[in-house]
């Protein structure tokens, strides 16, 4: 669990005209002295190597598919957007679809993991990961599930090993980084030398990469959400959905110095990726070698991965069953917002319901 | 009857509709200033100016340090991947454990079987085959001695 409740109730319902009590109250947020749990889904931990943990959520109702789903989020942030609040929570879907979900946490690099490489993260700990879910007894067969980075890290496993790959699922997830939009022009090589800052900083702080996604849009993201919280605050709104996100998004952890500088360099200057120039632990990443279902969802209103990075993975992959998704959302509201419950998620279930084993009905407990 | 005193004037009602007013022109200037090269350009600068000035730092507080015998945080990183490797050894030791642990049951399920096999009731034993061809060769049969 993220975050603690103060013992003070987010929404304290219609307010009034503001007064000095709101207006402190409302400094207090803005100040993240206000804080609510987040991530409760209670989850036991499965396995863990150096700061990677896997975990595996409790069910809450029948296990209705005997297909797991792995979940595989970046290494900016914290995964619990994935499971934010109780009444917004992906996890928390697809458990009550039935699913049994696990999921991989990279965890917070220290000034030790300044080293850590993708090759290490993606070669080593996610197939160790997948190992330990089917010694945990999840079966020979999954579904990967990533997000943003995670998508394109669940992406070169599924290139570098393919078997027990059933089904894989990236949601906004660059591929083709020649269409990063402004974050092509910001990390040009005549402006960011990834190299330099790695070696100075060892891992770079998640406050800087937060800065550089609020600097993509910067009179929304900073003032719009100030302005937002106050709109909300000033009519007596529950604050606890935007309470949520503010801690989230201001909950940034290190990127890994070895891990930035590869993700820099090779996919966003160079655009190995889709050039087959990666390679993981020695083995060239051939997305050609990826024949599972596969659905790639995107965003509209995603400025952080435009749907111009996620299309072309369409023709690389050669999964005979292949969809692109795009709704009208941005890159973290599409997953997290307040219509993510009636958009997204549904598809996601409905897509993976016709592609996933179904429990054998003696198995379905809860 | 008296309808009371009117509510009170939202003083931030004003500060509302002004930023509603200039919320968008304001977004899309500062959308266009930041994709542009020279904002990549200048903040690219700054930066390299900001990693450079924490590297010095750094150096100079290495060296502070070293000078007073303090341990660096690169001393207690190198003890911290110290850990992380013994962690991975013994993650090893685990697949090997779990690996053993399956071929010895398969190797007990096998052993299972046979002496299931060697326990079930059969007919007369067949010669070994060494004896079976010495009795076709002397054309009388083992078996019948």
């Amino acid at each position: 669990m993220n975050g603690s409740a103060d013992g003070e109730a987010p929404g304290t319902g219609p307010v009034g005209p503001p007064g000095p009590a709101v207006i402190e109250r409302g400094l207090r947020m803005l100040a993240g002295a206000v804080r609510v749990p987040t991530g409760t889904s209670p989850k036991d931990v499965v396995w863990t190597r150096n700061k990677t943990t896997l975990y595996r959520y409790r069910p809450v109702a029948p296990r209705a598919h005997a297909t797991p789903v792995l979940l595989v989020y970046a290494l900016i942030n914290k995964p619990y957007i994935l499971d934010l609040r109780p009444e917004n929570s992906f996890v928390g879907h697809l458990l009550r679809e039935g699913y049994d979900v696990f999921l991989l946490d990279w965890g917070t690099p220290g000034w030790e993991d300044r080293h850590t490489t993708l090759d290490e993260l993606v070669g080593e700990h996610l197939p160790k990961a997948v190992q330990r879910m089917r010694r945990a007894g999840a079966g020979d067969e999954y579904t990967l599930f990533g997000y943003c980075m995670g998508g394109t890290m669940a992406l070169m496993h599924a290139a570098v090993r393919p078997e027990g790959l059933r089904n894989l699922v990236v949601l906004t997830t660059p591929v083709d980084f020649s269409q990063a939009g402004v974050l092509s022009v910001w990390t040009d090589p005549r402006h960011l030398d990834a190299e330099l800052v790695a070696r100075a900083l060892g891992n770079v702080p998640g406050s800087l990469i937060d800065l550089g996604n609020k600097m993509l849009r910067p009179v929304t993201n900073v003032v719009g959400a100030q302005a937002t919280m106050w709109e909300r605050l000033l009519s007596g709104r529950d604050m606890t959905s935007w309470l949520a996100m503010n801690q989230w998004v201001n909950d940034g952890v290190p990127f890994a110095g070895a891990a930035f500088a590869q993700w820099i360099r090779h996919f966003y200057q160079e655009n190995r990726l889709v050039r087959g120039e990666i390679s993981i632990g020695g083995v060239p990443v051939d997305l050609s070698r990826i024949s599972a279902p596969l659905l790639a969802i995107g965003g509209t209103r995603d400025h952080i991965v435009p749907p111009a990075m996620i299309r072309p993975l369409l023709d690389l992959v050669s999964s005979a069953d292949r969809q692109y998704l795009e709704l009208p959302a941005g890159h973290v509201g599409l997953l997290a917002g307040t219509g993510a419950r009636e958009s997204l998620w549904p598809r996601v279930t409905a897509w993976l319901g016709e592609r996933s084993d179904e429990t054998p009905p003696q198995s379905r407990k809860v | 009857m008296s309808a009371g005193p009117p509510p009170p004037e939202d003083p931030l009602r004003g500060m509302r509709e002004a930023y509603e007013q200039v919320f968008q022109g304001w977004s899309k200037a500062m959308e266009r200033v930041v994709a542009g090269d020279e904002f990549a350009a200048a903040s690219g600068e700054l930066l390299k100016r900001y990693v450079e000035m924490h590297e010095s730092l750094r150096t100079a507080s290495i060296g502070a340090a070293e000078s007073l015998h303090l341990p660096t945080a690169d001393d207690l990183a190198r003890l911290a991947e110290l850990v992380i490797n013994v962690e991975r050894k013994i993650d090893e030791v685990s697949d090997e454990a779990h690996a053993i642990a399956a071929r010895l049951a398969a190797i007990e399920t096998t052993l299972a079987t046979l002496a299931r096999r060697l326990e079930r009731p059969t007919g007369p034993a067949k010669p070994p085959p060494a004896k079976r061809d010495a009795a076709r060769r002397r054309g009388t049969s083992a078996a019948g001695g």
